[in-house]
Parts: structure tokens; sequence; C-alpha cells
């Protein structure tokens, strides 16, 4: 998956504008509540084919957390 | 095979819960969870109490039932009692006659699922001949009135099915699962010979939800992850096993647990909308009452008639799981 359709994919999870999506920005100025943990989960399952482990979600700060686990 | 549902009185909208969690609005409840109202049970209602009307409501229909129930499964996990379980104070509160068998057994939202299974069993080996199965549930009484996420989502109701041995012909083949892995991530702590209830901290899970260990506590991602992992494997085998395709199947019929979950369930296991059902919108989840509900709602409706395939599917607590089909007649 390319990097440009792994921001389209995580500013249509949170409901912001692309330009959000940056690595450093922290998950606490996003929406990062219990309904977008399970979006982030289906978006894995969905888009990847992976199982996001719920005990690895919760070691998410930045969305760099997440572009990391998403290659 | 013949089915009622009861739900209390108290109704609990969305508007009723933005009042108290202002930034939870009504329209965000609705969109993320799919409900609009869940029935709650008053504060001295039962699942007990609950079970006893649905099953006179049954009796009230169908008076030749009564008399030849001679096997009674309650499914609860909020008894009235430590002991002696439900089944026996049901069997007297109904008049049923003493000569009958009768058991409660805990399960949640597989509860339906595993009841049939036993019916099955009782009915095919003519241990019983009138099979009464209920499921009721009052769980909104176990989350913590600051959890905005569970009291979202759950609502109470009571289900009576009576089945005889020609129901339980129509009953197919069953694949089950249990996990006792999962047992920490659905649960209600304390109150159990190993932590008794008591003062328990005030803890918080997702956006500001409270819970203690005496509280219902549902961890939502890994409870995600469970039904993901294991619900599409789960309708595969149990098609496999049935001697059955997709295509067979008039309804699948899976544990109303979350418009979220289930709705991604259907995108995975591209089930088209029209053979796969969802509405909780005025109930919530009403764990093991939730399969027996859309049941009910399909065989009024005529969706579902005579001769028409179901799946039935049920999950969650424990972990546990299971899945049949069903022959509608």
């Amino acid at each position: 998956m390319t990097d440009e359709k792994k921001i389209e994919l995580l500013a249509e999870l949170f409901e912001v504008e692309e330009s959000e999506i940056i690595p450093e920005k922290k998950l606490s100025e996003l929406k990062w509540d219990s309904m977008n943990m399970l979006g982030l989960i289906a978006l894995f399952k969905g888009e990847l084919d992976i199982i996001l482990p719920a005990a690895k979600l919760r070691t998410f700060t930045t969305v760099n957390d997440i572009l990391q686990e998403m290659k | 095979m013949i089915i009622q549902t009861f739900f209390p009185t108290k109704a609990i909208t969305n508007r009723d819960l933005e009042k108290e969690f202002p930034e939870w609005t009504a329209d965000k409840i609705q969109q993320k969870v799919g409900i609009v109202s869940r029935h709650v049970a008053s504060e001295d209602e039962t699942p007990l109490d609950l079970a006893e009307q649905a099953c006179n409501a049954l009796f009230g229909d169908h008076p030749e039932i009564k008399g030849s129930i001679d096997y009674l499964l309650f499914c609860t996990q909020n008894p009235d009692h430590i002991l002696p379980g439900n089944s026996s104070i049901l069997q007297n509160r109904l008049g049923l006659s003493t000569e009958i068998g009768a058991l409660d057994y805990n399960l949640g939202c597989s509860g339906y699922v595993y009841g049939l299974s036993l019916a099955k069993g009782l009915l095919l080996s003519h241990t019983a001949k009138g099979l009464l199965l209920v499921t009721a549930e009052a769980y909104t009484k176990r989350i913590n009135p600051k959890d905005k996420g569970n009291r979202s989502i759950f609502g109470d109701a009571a289900t009576a099915t009576f089945l005889t041995e020609t129901d339980a012909r129509n009953i197919g083949e069953f694949v089950l699962g249990t996990d006792g892995n999962g047992a920490n991530n659905l649960i209600i702590k304390n109150g159990g010979l190993r932590f008794p209830q008591g003062n328990a901290e005030e803890k918080s899970y997702g956006s500001g939800n409270i819970y203690t260990d005496n509280d219902l506590f549902m961890d939502g991602p890994e409870i995600f992850n469970f039904t993901i992992e294991r619900v599409p494997t789960l309708i595969k085998k149990t098609l496999k096993k049935n001697a059955l395709e997709q295509n067979d199947i008039k309804m699948f019929i899976l544990h109303q647990a979350n418009s979220y979950i289930l709705s991604f369930l259907r995108k995975i296991t591209r089930i088209p909308e029209k053979h796969f059902y969802l509405n909780m919108l005025n109930t919530g989840n009403t764990v093991s009452s939730t399969i027996p509900v859309a049941l009910e709602d399909l065989l009024n409706s005529n969706i579902i008639q005579s001769g028409d395939k179901v799946l039935v599917a049920g999950f969650g607590v424990g972990y546990s799981y299971g899945a049949t089909v069903l022959t509608i007649s």
C-alpha cells in the first residue's frame, strides 16, 4: 500500500484533512476514542488483512506508531 | 418452534443519554452503534421477572403449551440468588408440573445457540418431549452509570422458546467453541467467590468511561478482534458441517452485539445485506436474547418462512461461541 493511500485512509478514519496526518501528530490531538480504535482494527483487517492486537493498539501515541505498523 | 419475547416497559433513548453526556449526542450514538433506544428493567425487576412475563405471554397465546412442558432451560448470568437457580423458582411461579427437569446455565451472547444444542440433545434422546428454553438478562443493572459506552449498547429482555422433537429434527449440526483466554475481556469481576463484591476503585477506559470491578467491563478492541478472528471461520465451518453453501441460507442471524462490528463482519464474509440480519435500533444488545428476538421479528414479518434455512451464530462472553442451521417449519 502506498504512503498516500495510508494517509488517505487515516484521514478518513479520523475525519480530518489529509494534511493533518503527519507522523509526529499525537493521537491525543486527533479523536483517539474507542470507536476510532475499532475503526483502526477494521482498517487493518479490511485493507491490509492484518489483525491488529488490542495490546499493540494501546501502545500507539502518534500517527507514526500506526504508520510503522502498517508496513 | 414457538418464540415469545418480552421487553421491560422502561426505555432509555439516545436523547436521555445525551442529557447525561452532552458530548455524546443522540445522532452520534445512532450513527456509531445503530441504536436509538434500549429497554431497561426497573429497579425491582430482575431477569427472572422478565422471564416470567415472556413465559406467561407465550402461554396466553398458546394455552396448550403449559401442560406439555417437561423440561425447562434457563439461560442467565444474573440469577435472583446464588442458589437455588432461577429455573426452580420459575417452575413454581409459572405453576408448571413438578415432574419436570429444570436447570440454569450461565452463558451470555452464545446462550441461545448453546440452549438449542442442549434442547436438541434432550429432545432427540427422549429425555424431554416439550422443552421451554428461556433467555433472560438485565445487563443494564450491572453497568456503571458513568459508563456511557456500555450504557449505549446494552438493553434488557427475556425470551421463551417452546420446542418439541419435531423442532429438534429441524436443528442442524453445531459448531461450538470456548476460549477462556478471553475471560477477562468481558467480565464482572467481583461478586463471586473469587473476589467478593466490595468497595472498588473507579477506573476508566476509552474516552472517559468509568467503571469499577463491581461493574460490567468490556474491552471493545479485544472483543472486536475475537469476533473478526473467529466468527467468519465459525460461519464457514457451520455451513460445511451442514453440507450447505452460503447461497442456501435465507438469513444469517448473528448475535446482535454492536452494529459497527456486525456491519464489518457482513463486509468481510461477503454476505449480501438482504441475507444478513442487522436490527438493534430499539432493543440494543440484549445478550442471550438477541437471536430469538431476531427470529421472532423475521417470522412475524414473514421475511423467513417455512422451508427456509437460517444460520444462527452466537459469540461473546467466555469467550464462548457457537452456530447451527435451523430449518424453519
